[in-house]
């Protein structure tokens, strides 16, 4: 048995990876009061725009976001302090009954490159408008989603907390819900925050939701900041440490599942809380998960329907690590091929490291960052039953023929759920076990050969005996004469 | 001359209004910011859509954040099967593109989309990139083995300007098949209706010279997005597998009801390279959506002498009639042309006259760009209802008055062709602002009633809570939210029409109810 690792080819990548902007404004989308300034061209800014307007919203907040959609004049010539003024002024006087406290400016690549002078501009909209402004360069060549996101985390510390006198540490940050690599990270960063609170693992703040411009300072007196990412957020984690608030827990798996969450639970109890009553709480969600599939004929049928089931799954790293897992031990399945998305070694090396736990007893392959193309030939060639993604890989899988089910990536368009319930923790698994059998029963359930083989009667076989199209009308005895010619 | 079709519009002619608008000119006299003017009138003040500085100054700074030059280049080559685009950049942009022109275009049927980045850094920023660009070209030919090999830009690659042309051509000859570049980072131009015009060169510089002309062949060019089925791969012989048929199929029907041979559907996502270098073997150049056609077909006419029939997206019966005469007309197929539209005319003409019927005195009032809200508005007034056309996307939260001359293509035939919409817009000096074209201010302003309007619907309708489906009838005029079986969803030809016709009735009913509002009222109201 083993856990074969194939690389990426180092000239190009095709996957799934926005930019420091669209992190930057995920990751200030948690904060209430908070505004943004996108100095970016069309292309980023409704792409960025759009993001904000999906995952956050759900998890508490709408942050409001005005953009200079950049043309070929303010590219070329630059000097475009005026025009970030003007959008911080129409920003701040369109939102006059709920006037923000605190004004991002966002950059794209062009901005960047040209160097336009954003702290300038920054300077002018805190002046002009009496809001506390911070310019950040986001572009993207700078780093991607995560790099944005630690970029907001290391201005907010900056800005907020540094020389911020701690008397009492109190609980831990639990930092980056939007980078666990979840589709459903608003309901699943719930039912972390209430698992830990049923353990009494006391949380100071998550960074960030749901907290206030005013409540920003309170952030460095916690004890520990649990990152929800598998990167490493270097300069983030300096600065904890500079604040004695170190990081801690990248190298633990998302509680996805039964056996993930055990693992998961126990060790945040046992470091920080209580383990008794994270075991009680436990049992007490397990009482949820019985009572809507013990004797229950349909789920037993899902549960073993499921079993050996050959799948794959592609995601960012620590969340596709912990959905093959609970494939793997809860589900029975065959989690044969995994994609893992990160940027780092160290996102790589954690989640393999969580992988291996397979590897004694079953034979799969690891992809690291998978080119689109890659992915789906491994999978057509490899052979499975279906494919957990994100939904952009949707139509490339099931273009193969095999059923798709989206789970993975950012929270964001074509999110059609509407059900608040979390894929993590001990009740998540009853989502997992939905989600799953969908991919499954896709499988299963032939349509293309209904249709194919549905009743037709005597007319319609004649009708489509015809190759299915009308008989094409005669062309004009002039023109056949010619085209007989 | 090898164009066919030139209208009736008149331009030394003034625009005589009608009863509903000269009442709606009178309510806005003396408005500070509003006023109404016919098309005519205002298209010849309007400056080019790119200058930027004179649009600033008559109406502030563009506020729309919609697709960039690099989306809009990328959404021709999805529709290409065995081409492989490779992205000179970041993967923030490749992720971009994925986002909406990736996976919800795959509503359209395209095939997955790959593509191939360099995932620049600040270094290749600092340093230049050519490189790294050629490197990933010879890897993308190892690995994917493309017939066609199509380079595109960044922003960042653009602004420090590697050389990709050289690049291109330097792999084309190692490679031994062609490495096309096209230049179209996001920064290069704002309006969409002008970054289509340019893009479509992209399509021309990827045909051959015809070897042969064969006179019966028609182009449908400007089928954006769709797919024609006769033309997809594995689909000879066999039905349709849903009862969704594209506008391009629709014409197609239309065109072969002459005895005519649909040639190539372009773009529509069907063909492999080979398939588009063809096109210039028909001699004919009908048009879709006139946006992404007519720059083509003027191109091909320049080039090849390709005869086009000036007919822009043909909703409603004035629309298609003229389509099937022009089309008979350049085809010494007058006769048969008459049978079919008489043929025509007897199948949709029940369902048209009740919708006259039911739409007398009613208005439109419709934003957008060009091409799709000229046709819509065209055909309601082929209904019999008084159209206005406002410069906004208020469903997408922006204005473009730039847009029009953006979409001069568009603009350009609907007034050749006599079809002169009112434009109710914000004076000159007055900053741009979506919010003042939310239709229940619009409907205040010019005192009209729910009972009034007929609502048509983009993506989605911001109105929850104010303009409700039990009051107003709601039409969606989505290309790809718009399924009524067994018709085409741009709602072109024949049966495209009598589709609408039969969403006008059924909203118009829905909206007799006057009570129990629907749940997305429900949501937003207070």
């Amino acid at each position: 048995m083993a856990m074969e690792i194939i690389k990426p080819p180092s000239e190009y990548g095709d996957r799934y990876e926005m930019g420091a902007m669209a992190g930057a404004v995920m990751a200030a989308s948690g904060i209430k009061g908070a505004a943004a300034v996108l100095h970016a061209v069309q292309g980023c800014t409704i792409e960025v725009v759009h993001l904000r307007q999906a995952g956050p919203v759900i998890a508490g907040n709408y942050m409001p976001i005005k953009e200079t959609n950049m043309g070929p004049m303010e590219s070329v010539h630059g000097r475009n302090v005026p025009l970030i003024a003007q959008m911080g002024r129409e920003l701040v006087r369109e939102r006059a009954k709920q006037k923000p406290e605190l004004v991002f400016v966002f950059t794209g690549d062009g901005p960047s490159i040209i160097e336009d002078d954003i702290a300038r501009a920054a300077a002018i909209i805190a002046e002009e408008n009496g809001v506390k402004a911070i310019p950040i360069d986001t572009a993207a060549f700078l780093g991607e989603y995560s790099r944005g996101t630690e970029m907001v985390l290391n201005a907010i510390l900056d800005h907020y907390c540094k020389g911020q006198p701690v008397e009492e540490r109190k609980g831990i940050n639990i930092v980056a819900p939007h980078l666990m690599g979840s589709d459903n990270w608003p309901d699943d960063i719930e039912e972390i925050k209430r698992l830990l609170r049923a353990a009494d693992v006391p949380i100071n703040h998550v960074l960030f939701q749901n907290i206030s411009v005013s409540q920003l300072p309170e952030i460095s007196r916690a004890k520990r900041n649990y990152i929800l990412s598998g990167e490493d957020l270097a300069e983030f984690e300096e600065r904890c440490e500079d604040m004695g608030m170190p990081v801690w827990g990248q190298d633990l798996v998302l509680p996805v599942g039964i056996h993930n969450t055990e693992e998961w639970y126990t060790k945040l109890a046992e470091t920080f809380g209580d383990v008794k009553k994270a075991r009680a709480q436990m049992d007490e969600d397990m009482k949820l998960v019985k009572a809507r599939t013990k004797l229950e004929y349909n789920a037993s049928w899902m549960l073993t329907g499921m079993f050996g089931k050959r799948t794959a799954v592609l995601g960012p790293a620590p969340m596709a690590a912990a959905i093959a897992r609970s494939m793997f031990f809860d589900f029975n399945m065959r989690p044969v091929v995994v994609g893992l998305l990160g940027l780092s070694d160290e996102a790589f090396q954690r989640a393999e490291k969580q992988l291996a736990e397979m590897a004694d007893y079953l034979d799969f392959e690891v992809m690291e960052n998978p080119s689109y193309y890659a992915w789906g030939e491994k999978l057509r060639k490899t052979g499975v039953v279906f494919a957990v993604g994100h939904r952009v890989d949707h139509h490339l899988v099931e273009g193969y023929g095999i059923p798709h089910v989206s789970m993975t990536g950012p929270y964001f368009m074509s999110h059609w759920d509407r059900i608040p319930w979390p894929y993590m923790g001990i009740r998540g698994s009853l989502y997992l076990i939905q989600e799953f059998w969908k991919g499954t029963n896709k499988a299963i359930r032939q349509t293309e050969l209904w249709q194919m083989n549905r009743y037709r009667s005597q007319d319609e076989i004649a009708a489509e005996s015809g190759n299915g199209r009308k008989p094409r009308a005669k062309a004009p005895a002039k023109a056949r004469a010619r085209k007989a010619k | 001359m090898t164009r066919c079709g030139f209208g009736k519009g008149d331009p030394g002619k003034t625009r005589i209004l009608t009863a509903n608008e000269k009442k709606w000119k009178s309510k806005l006299e003396g408005d500070p910011e509003y006023e109404i003017i016919p098309m005519s009138e205002l298209y010849p003040t309007l400056p080019p859509a790119d200058a930027y500085d004179q649009y600033e100054k008559r109406c502030g700074h563009a506020d729309a954040a919609v697709w960039c030059k690099l989306m809009m280049t990328h959404e021709m080559t999805e529709m290409l099967r065995d081409v492989v685009v490779v992205l000179h950049g970041t993967l923030h942009c490749n992720s971009c593109v994925r986002n909406f022109h990736s996976d919800r275009f795959g509503d359209y049927g395209h095939g997955f989309a790959h593509f191939p980045t360099t995932s620049i850094d600040r270094r290749q920023v600092v340093f230049g990139g050519e490189k790294e660009l050629a490197a990933a070209i010879r890897a993308v030919y190892r690995d994917y083995k493309p017939n066609l090999i199509i380079v595109l830009p960044g922003c960042a690659m653009s602004l420090v300007q590697d050389d990709m042309q050289r690049v291109c051509a330097q792999a084309q000859a190692e490679l031994g098949i062609r490495v096309y570049y096209f230049p179209c980072a996001g920064y290069e131009d704002r309006p969409t209706g002008l970054i289509i015009e340019k893009v479509t060169q992209m399509w021309v510089d990827l045909m051959d010279d015809p070897k042969e002309v064969d006179p019966e062949a028609v182009n449908i060019l400007g089928a954006n997005r769709e797919v024609y089925w006769p033309h997809v791969r594995g689909a000879e012989g066999k039905p349709r597998p849903n009862p969704y048929p594209s506008d391009a199929e629709e014409l197609g029907r239309m065109i072969e009801s002459l005895g005519l041979r649909v040639h190539r559907v372009l773009m529509a996502s069907g063909g492999d390279y080979n398939y588009i270098r063809t096109a210039p073997e028909a001699a004919i150049n009908t048009v879709l959506c006139g946006t992404w056609a007519f720059p083509i077909a003027q191109l091909m006419e320049k080039r090849w002498g390709t005869k086009l029939i000036y007919n822009e997206l043909p909703l409603g019966l004035e629309a298609n009639d003229k389509f099937m005469r022009l089309l008979g007309a350049a085809t010494g197929r007058e006769k048969l042309a008459e049978e079919v539209i008489a043929r025509e005319h007897e199948a949709i003409m029940p369902v048209w006259n009740k919708t006259k019927e039911m739409c007398a005195g009613k208005v439109c009032i419709m934003g957008g760009m060009g091409n799709r809200t000229g046709s819509y508005l065209r055909l309601c007034k082929d209904l019999g209802m008084d159209v206005i056309y406002i410069p906004a996307y208020p469903e997408m939260g922006f204005c473009h008055d730039e847009a029009i001359k953006a979409k001069r293509v568009d603009w350009d035939y609907f007034l050749a062709d006599g079809f002169d919409p009112v434009v109710l817009r914000l004076k000159d000096g007055v900053p741009r602002d979506f919010h003042k074209f939310y239709l229940p201010v619009l409907m205040n302003k010019l005192g009209l009633r729910n009972e009034d309007l007929v609502y048509m619907y983009n993506d989605f309708s911001p109105y929850a809570g104010q303009i409700e489906p039990s009051n107003i009838a709601y039409v969606n005029t989505s290309t790809h939210l718009r399924r009524r079986p067994f018709y085409p969803s741009r709602a072109v030809g024949y049966r495209g029409t009598e589709g609408f016709c039969l969403d006008i009735i059924d909203a118009i009913k829905a909206a007799q109810r006057k009570k129990w509002p629907t749940l997305y009222t429900r949501i937003y109201s207070k």
